[in-house]
């Protein structure tokens, strides 16, 4: 006996072995889309962990632009509360580049672990700061080692009190000195660090306004829909089987045809319909269409033609009504079948998109696919926010699936060992 | 008390008509892509508070799918009152009458846009959109890697011929120098729909050519100069990147692509993805003499069913406005104004490199503005492929191509222009009652002669239908139904159908070749995923059934893969697939040699096992939760006298296990074959149909015809011949399957 169980654990490794490389192929996209995730720039930042802004020395053209050439203060003081303060106004190497801050890209402050100013200066101490779009600073003051005639000084992040600017939009940053009057500035480079493993993108996610309502009526829909698929699929499954009536073959047949047709061919149809229904951008629209759906009537009546009929026969002997035999001796026996049917409705309806696109006109109606879809543009795709919004949006449906494994391989179990 | 009420009423009638109070709120619906959300909303605002009685609510639509919200929503009459729609669209839309004529806001302005811009809104002379923004294509180039060639990095090519010297130049250089073997000396964009004519027309246009220069003009295509301009292309193509436009950008910032023709975004894109990267832009190399690149916009327009066209105009001419469009061109930098006064400005203030896309712009050539122009560059795209990937002489391709063009412009002339009716609800309704009036009587002659008595209580049965019929009848059968009396019409969703065609729709697919190829793909997909994927779920099951160490995990991990929306798979996919993706890096870590193209998915050969591929990874997990579930209900005591038996565990899977599992094995493989015939959103994301037709599946080739080219008609002929095959494939399979199982049974 003992040698039996030894082999037993034997064998199991064996097979352990042979498919881990499955499973470590099929959830490695899963990995990287973590990865994703949590990274600060996603794809960008595969080589060096930094962002870089260059000197502006270039073209001749910039010249008048900024107030700071070659590293040397231009004389270009403003008088602020009597003291004389020199302004170095540094805009990431054109004024249009603000935008690399905002909104499509979202270059996020909070991304970021410190910033590294390269310099040199004769000034005992600068002052950094930020300027968001609305124009709202912070400063942070940096004391210079005179000793020293290079510097290179590196910032934390949190040393600036970020939650009062808009850290997704962010204009410049800018070093002012207000002492000494006079001296030179060398500024070689700004280096942003990134942090190593960020929620920002998470956060981003989830403080768009919307994301919390496309969570909730995805949840909602699916939940109804497959809670409608369960117990009409039953039912029609049940009366498709229970006995001979006239129309059953004829509706069956119907049944099976909708499911080979492709839904792109009913799409116009439906839209037309559920427009003179005046259902269009509601809730009725992406739920009672979806109650029913053929291909779970399908499964179901397969199953429950599996059950025997002499428990049906003997309560009709018996006097009982169909209700009864349904709901005392059917409804009990069908849990694997149930449980197949909730996964499979629960995760299309989770995951579809084309019908809440197009039935759907606003944000409040909006469902978590069709949500994320907007990350994707014509030329280019948000990674990082995608990647944070999609495993937000698998999570649901997976811890669903762990708690309830057992319930659903016990739940068939239970079905058939006991009548079979 | 009568007059009493008759004096309120009075009052009230007359307060309705006082203007202070008939002057009600109007909403208006503004779908738009370009801008974010967020931006738009505060622009609309500002408008909401000059007009305080308009009120505008928003929809962002995005690029994938917008332009099916849009035509479905005017099929049914409700698409929103403005509109964005791409400067290529307006014809078709204008042609079938969706849009109101806005000829007089136009020629009030007429000299304050860019007139190019114009042409693109006009159809029958009339003015249908109004431009709002402007893209155009410039040339990029790597300066550090013209530099390590031993090419002067500020001396960007002029002329086509140059690139084409630069490029073998470059080509030279990379294959001598280790660090250079993945690099690229120019790219092509392919695999679209619309890049690639987007970057040959501009060379055509260049050298005084031209493909296709409207209905009534003469078409082309096989010129002696366009011959000679597709075979400098085939030249270029061979030291070229070929891949989609967004994936050459990524290569151009991360290096590896030394010259490419891309617009706007990049300029964002570029110090995003890499700011330390040396490069310089210039205008458009010349063919001849003169350099031309591609303009493109984004048009507002106005639907003809809107309620209120003169708040809607209002509107428009605010969103129109050189300030909005400079607000715009502003936050979306990859646009340009539209007007003459706003490209003045914007250039006065512009960063060098975006100056450089202003000056192109007056050497940009907009394509003709034509209805059937979604065909005509599929046809191009298409012709541009075929060079390209099966090195067709470029005589035939072209050829080909006119001969394409050619009875398109037969098929169009020769419509019928008839009375178009938009609805045929009615002639559905009379079918749908027919139809069940017909099942009735024959059901009840039936009954007549049976026993009436044990009917009685067969009517709980019906009572247990009942919501099944309910909505199944609405929501199904007669959806069903209207589509197959339009596959009988030559319905479009834009313009609705004249007359009845018959098997017209029919016989004109079958004898499209690209249907025979989707069916071919069809198939190939359908019996490859099917087959691996029962293979795989089964041998995953019977493992996990075994309760291996971990086995909960391995079973959610396995199952995962559904939990992902196929949009946001198959983007993931897409990177995958690239040539820096992850199964290049398996080849090469296995010193495997590369396919060729390295992006799999713009490999001809691979392109279609590639999605096969994904299709896998991301439905086994489901059938495999079926199979552990039917193990699981395989009696145990069946598997005890096995043991007994002392049977070799082959003949316990063939003689047990294996007959145990068919009706679980049965409704996989019906379920699966259904969904795999019907396979859409996975080519749709990753490969749309092509390159060069490689991936083309029916359902594709359906929502194509359907929502790009707008016959509806043909669409739904499509989808009751699928019906059709799927309907016997799984006849076939229960069948086959169930016959099996009776005879193990006796």
């Amino acid at each position: 006996m003992k040698d039996l169980k030894r082999n037993r654990s034997m064998m199991n490794l064996i097979l352990f072995l042979i498919i881990l490389p499955l499973f470590i192929a099929v959830v490695a996209p899963f990995v990287i889309i973590l990865k994703i995730a949590l990274r600060p720039e996603s794809l960008a930042t595969s080589q060096g962990n930094e962002f870089l802004i260059k000197p502006f020395e270039e073209t001749a053209q910039k010249e008048d632009r900024w107030e700071i050439h070659k590293g040397t203060i231009v004389e270009n003081a403003t008088l602020l509360n009597g003291e004389t303060i020199y302004s170095i106004s540094w805009y990431f190497e054109d004024k249009d580049s603000f935008l690399l801050w905002s909104h499509p890209y979202k270059q996020n402050l909070l991304n970021f672990e410190n910033i590294v100013l390269d310099l040199a200066t004769t000034a005992p101490s600068l002052i950094v700061g930020f300027t968001d779009i609305y124009d709202h600073n912070v400063v942070t003051t940096v004391d210079i080692n005179p000793a020293l005639s290079r510097h290179t000084i590196s910032i934390p992040l949190n040393k600036f009190e970020l939650n009062k600017i808009d850290v997704q939009n962010i204009k410049n940053i800018f070093i002012l000195i207000t002492d000494p009057p006079e001296g030179s500035l060398l500024l070689e480079k700004i280096v942003f660090k990134y942090l190593n493993v960020t929620l920002a993108n998470f956060k981003d996610v989830l403080s768009t306004a919307f994301f919390g309502r496309y969570f909730i009526n995805s949840a909602f829909i699916s939940i109804f829909v497959m809670l409608g698929n369960i117990i009409f699929s039953m039912m029609a499954g049940f009366a498709f089987t229970a006995r001979s009536f006239p129309l059953r073959r004829t509706f069956f047949m119907a049944t099976v045809l909708m499911i080979m047709i492709p839904m792109q061919v009913l799409m116009i149809p439906t839209f037309i319909l559920i427009q003179n229904l005046g259902w269009l951008n509601t809730y009725k629209a992406l739920i009672i269409p979806f109650l029913i759906s053929p291909i779970n009537i399908f499964i179901m009546k397969e199953y429950i033609a599996k059950i025997p009929r002499d428990y049906a026969e003997a309560a009709l002997v018996d006097g009982a009504s169909y209700f009864t035999i349904f709901f005392k001796i059917i409804l009990p026996m069908c849990k694997p079948a149930i449980a197949v049917v909730g996964i499979n409705t629960f995760v299309t309806c989770w995951n579809s998109f084309l019908y809440p696109f197009i039935l759907t006109n606003t944000a409040q109606m909006r469902t978590l696919p069709v949500g994320l879809a907007l990350y994707i543009g014509l030329f280019d795709l948000d990674w990082s926010h995608l990647m944070a919004a999609s495993s937000l949006s698998a999570l649901p449906v997976l811890a669903v699936f762990f708690c309830f494994q057992n319930q659903i391989i016990e739940g068939m179990l239970y079905g058939r060992a006991r009548h079979i | 008390m009568i007059l009493r009420t008759l004096f309120y009423s009075l009052v009230f009638v007359s307060l309705c008509i006082h203007p202070a109070f008939s002057a009600e709120q109007v909403e208006l619906s503004f779908w738009q892509f370009v801008v974010p959300e967020k931006q738009m909303r505060s622009i609309l605002d500002a408008f909401e508070e000059q007009h305080p009685n308009i009120k505008v609510k928003m929809q962002q639509l995005n690029w994938r799918d917008g332009l099916d919200k849009i035509t479905t929503s005017f099929a049914a009459g409700t698409a929103s009152d403005v509109c964005e729609l791409g400067s290529t669209w307006v014809a078709q839309f204008a042609e079938s009458g969706a849009l109101y004529n806005l000829s007089e806001h136009i020629l009030s302005k007429q000299y304050e846009y860019i007139p190019n811009l114009l042409e693109t809104v006009s159809w029958n002379k009339r003015y249908y959109g109004i431009p709002w923004v402007a893209g155009t294509r410039i040339f990029f180039y790597n300066k550090t890697l013209f530099e390590q060639a031993g090419l002067n990095p500020e001396n960007p090519p002029k002329t086509w011929n140059e690139v084409n010297r630069f490029a073998h130049q470059l080509m030279a250089f990379f294959s001598s120098s280790k660090d250079h073997h993945d690099c690229y000396p120019f790219a092509i964009p392919i695999g679209e729909y619309y890049t690639p004519w987007q970057t040959f027309l501009p060379i055509v246009w260049s050298a005084g050519g031209s493909i296709f220069d409207g209905q009534d003009g003469e078409i082309l295509a096989d010129s002696d100069i366009n011959i000679e301009i597709m075979n400098f292309y085939q030249d270029l193509s061979r030291v070229s990147l070929l891949s989609k436009q967004a994936h050459i950008d990524r290569n151009f910032a991360t290096g590896k692509v030394a010259m490419m023709v891309s617009g706007g975004w990049n300029l964002n894109l570029i110090p995003r993805l890499n700011p330390t990267l040396d490069y310089g832009v210039t205008l458009m190399p010349a063919y001849k003499d003169k350099s031309v690149s591609f303009l493109g916009s984004e048009v507002l327009v106005i639907f003809r069913n809107t309620k209120h066209p003169e708040e809607a105009r209002l509107l428009v001419d605010y969103l129109s406005s050189p300030e909005v469009q400079m607000q715009i061109v502003n936050v979306v930098p990859s646009f340009i104004p539209c007007t003459k006064a706003g490209v003045l400005e914007l250039y006065a203030e512009a960063a060098p490199f975006r100056k450089i896309f202003i000056e192109q712009l007056s050497m940009a050539h907009t394509p003709v503005a034509h209805p059937k122009w979604a065909k005509i560059q599929n046809y191009m795209s298409q012709a541009i492929e075929e060079a390209l990937f099966q090195n067709t002489s470029a005589n035939k391709v072209l050829e080909h191509l006119k001969q394409k063009i050619a009875n398109l412009m037969i098929d169009y002339r020769g419509m019928t222009s008839g009375n178009y009716y938009k609805s045929i609800g009615y002639i559905v309704f009379l079918c749908v009652l027919a139809l069940l009036a017909c099942i009735m009587m024959l059901n009840i002659m039936k009954v007549r002669q049976q026993d009436r008595v044990l009917y009685k209580k067969t009517f709980q049965l019906y009572l247990f239908l009942l919501p099944w019929l309910c909505i199944f009848v609405v929501f199904y059968l007669y959806p069903f139904i209207y589509s197959f009396v339009l596959s009988f019409t030559d319905y479009s969703p834009l313009k609705g159908y004249t007359s009845f065609c018959g098997f017209r729709n029919y016989l004109t697919v079958f004898n499209d070749p690209e249907f025979r190829k989707a069916l071919l793909n069809t198939f190939i997909f359908a019996i490859g995923t099917c087959t691996s994927s029962l293979l795989l779920a089964l041998f995953c099951a019977m493992i996990i059934y075994r309760k291996v160490f971990l086995y909960r995990w391995l079973q959610m991990g396995l199952f995962a893969p559904i939990s992902i929306s196929v949009i946001v798979a198959a983007s993931m996919f897409s990177y995958f697939y690239s040539s820096e993706g992850i199964f290049n890096t398996i080849l090469d870590f296995l010193h495997l040699p590369r396919p060729l193209p390295d992006n799999w998915l713009i490999n001809p050969r691979l392109s279609l096992l590639s999605v096969m591929i994904m299709n896998v990874w991301s439905t086994f997990g489901l059938y495999m939760v079926i199979f552990t579930a039917g193990l699981h209900a395989i009696p145990r005591e069946l598997y005890e006298a096995s043991l007994i038996d002392g049977i070799s565990s082959w003949q316990r899977f063939r003689h047990i296990t294996l007959p145990q599992l068919k009706p679980f094995i049965l409704l996989v493989i019906v379920l699966n074959t259904v969904k795999s015939f019907q396979v859409f959103p996975e080519i749709f994301a990753m490969t749309q149909g092509g390159p060069h037709g490689a991936t083309i599946t029916l359902v594709y080739y359906l929502y194509k015809t359907g929502f790009n080219q707008f016959e509806m008609g043909k669409a739904s002929a499509v989808g009751y011949i699928l019906l059709a095959i799927i309907g016997i494939f799984s006849l076939i399979e229960v069948y086959y399957l169930r016959k099996e199982s009776i005879y193990e049974r006796s």
